[in-house]
């Protein structure tokens, strides 16, 4: 069960990295 | 009103306010909080802490930052007089200034004192690491020699602050952000080699019970029972983490967004700051150290310990973790590692060496701009007042003993004392609706209005908690004189210089107590 609530967690920190980054540089190129 | 420097570009900006962010405390502290608060038992209001008070008072920082950079200040008293001003008149206002100034100017000095120095042993151990110096030794001795051979620790001390000195002294766009552009991917880059090594290891020793997997059930199985029996201290724990981590109430953050546009955004890239702090903490922080000490148990956990089973170890391992641990312990465990250990060593304090590095210099340039905005002394010769303060400052962290862990309690509480006030001025003083609008204007996410109430309401509750906890051990602790001595002076040079530094642009609207420039 550990393994299943590490993956819940790395995977909400890996949406808002990726998300919030990939914003942040398609704004820097538009 | 004189142009201020700025970010050159956006990923320039948001690595710096990474750098600032991540720090010891993602590589060394949170596993130092995870082993000795149950594990898992301390996962669950560590998530509650981060989304309930860090991203808030993380939006709070970003906003109130990039206010004071519209009139032309990176430090906190001017900033905190500004936006007092909305609600209560300058005279009154002026009481915040000076308390956001002398605690931001305290925590500045202090903190970075000792912290260089933590900095300072890393790129030791790094070369130690190398060159192999303290294999085939007793790594604790080898420690302590290390600490007593003074000239050594100011040796890598010395190396450390003047490369800082150098990168500050060459200004935010052409120093800094040059410098964090390299810095943190490397960072990234070490830290995760180092997690999948960790992972490929498996069980070194041979011995199933004792394997890095089991080091990631101790920190991901939600242990609802110890969290029941230790709630309040597990809480408690988790919400001062969570300051260290994000770089909380030091009023670096805030110096780092006046390097802002008017119009850039806050909101979206506060966030950004608080993700990337939390991969490198959560992810990449919680797998290395833990696992590696599980999975060596049997060789730095005492015999008769090991001898009472796996629980008995854990626990042990659990109660020694922490900074003493980094450099006497582990170093246990790359010497097992035979050759390779040697490298994994040299990585391991190395990405120690980046990650203190990209956070002193945001102190370090909190100081600089300190005395270039208000004292009108030159960046160049400004940086070299503020390394020969921290060398003066640094000296009591050398010779005095426990100097080092009275001051850091004290930073503890200092930190949650000065978020609390970074919500009464830059939220309640400055009004929610203002703070609301100007943490949208030039947005580019839209933040959920209940983050509005959770900011005004919520946060101010949670930081409560740490403040009133580390308080009571800070008195019972008592802070003997050296400390008390160094924490006064500080405060008080830091209320006098905000004093001066907003008399100096705002006396005449002091003197007839009314608002005059707005911008």
């Amino acid at each position: 069960m550990w393994a299943v609530y590490m993956a819940i967690a790395w995977l909400v920190i890996f949406i808002m990295m990726g998300w919030s980054i990939s914003k942040l540089m398609k704004a820097q190129q538009a | 009103m004189e142009q201020r420097e700025k970010w050159a570009t956006k990923i320039g900006l948001i690595l710096a306010m990474a750098g600032n962010a991540i720090g010891l405390g993602n590589f060394v502290r949170f596993p130092t909080q995870v082993a000795g608060n149950g594990g898992g038992a301390f996962m669950v209001p560590y998530f509650l802490a981060l989304f309930l008070l860090g991203i808030p008072v993380m939006w709070v920082e970003w906003v109130q930052g990039r206010y004071g950079g519209k009139y032309g200040h990176g430090t906190l008293g001017p900033t905190f007089y500004l936006m007092a001003r909305e609600s209560v008149k300058p005279r009154t206002a002026l009481i915040f200034g000076l308390i956001g100034g002398a605690l931001a100017f305290a925590t500045t000095t202090l903190l970075n004192s000792y912290y260089l120095h933590l900095i300072g042993w890393s790129a030791a151990y790094s070369w130690f690491s190398i060159t192999g110096a303290y294999f085939g030794k007793n790594t604790a001795e080898f420690f302590s020699q290390y600490l007593s051979n003074h000239g050594q620790v100011f040796l890598f001390w010395g190396i450390t602050v003047v490369l800082l000195g150098i990168a500050v002294g060459q200004g935010v766009s052409k120093g800094i952000e040059r410098w964090v552009k390299v810095m943190m991917p490397l960072l990234y880059i070490f830290a995760i080699i180092l997690v999948i090594y960790v992972f490929a290891l498996g069980s070194p020793l041979g011995d199933p019970n004792w394997s890095t997997l089991k080091g990631f059930e101790f920190i991901w199985s939600p242990n609802w029972t110890y969290l029941k029996e230790h709630l309040w201290s597990v809480m408690l724990a988790a919400s001062g983490q969570i300051f260290f981590t994000l770089s909380l109430g030091m009023g670096i953050i805030q110096n780092y967004a006046s390097y802002l546009g008017p119009k850039d955004d806050v909101a979206l890239s506060g966030l950004a700051t608080v993700s990337l702090n939390e991969f490198a903490e959560v992810v990449l922080g919680g797998s290395i150290a833990v696992p590696l000490a599980v999975a060596y148990a049997p060789k730095i956990v005492p015999a008769d310990v090991l001898a009472k089973g796996s629980d008995a170890a854990l626990h042990w391992i659990s109660e020694n973790f922490g900074l003493g641990f980094s450099y006497t312990s582990l170093p246990n465990i790359f010497v097992q590692m035979g050759s390779a250990g040697r490298l994994f060593g040299a990585l391991w304090f190395l990405l120690l060496w980046f990650a203190g590095f990209t956070s002193a210099i945001a102190m370090y340039n909190y100081l600089t701009a300190l005395l270039e905005e208000d004292l009108g002394i030159p960046r160049k010769t400004g940086t070299w007042v503020v390394f020969i303060m921290y060398f003066l400052l640094g000296i009591p962290v050398v010779y005095i003993d426990g100097y080092l862990d009275q001051v850091d309690a004290w930073i503890s509480f200092q930190l949650a004392l000065l978020a609390l006030f970074d919500i009464i001025v830059g939220v309640w003083l400055f009004k929610p609706d203002n703070f609301w609008k100007e943490l949208h204007e030039g947005a580019l996410i839209n933040v959920p209005e209940i983050y509005k109430w959770i900011t005004v309401i919520i946060a101010p509750i949670f930081i409560l908690l740490p403040l009133i906890g580390t308080f009571s051990d800070l008195v019972s602790k008592t802070l003997e004189w050296p400390a008390r001595i160094a924490i006064l002076a500080m405060l008080t040079i830091g209320a006098i210089e905000t004093y001066y530094a907003i008399k100096k642009k705002y006396g005449e609207e002091l003197e007839k107590n009314e608002v005059i420039i707005k911008v």
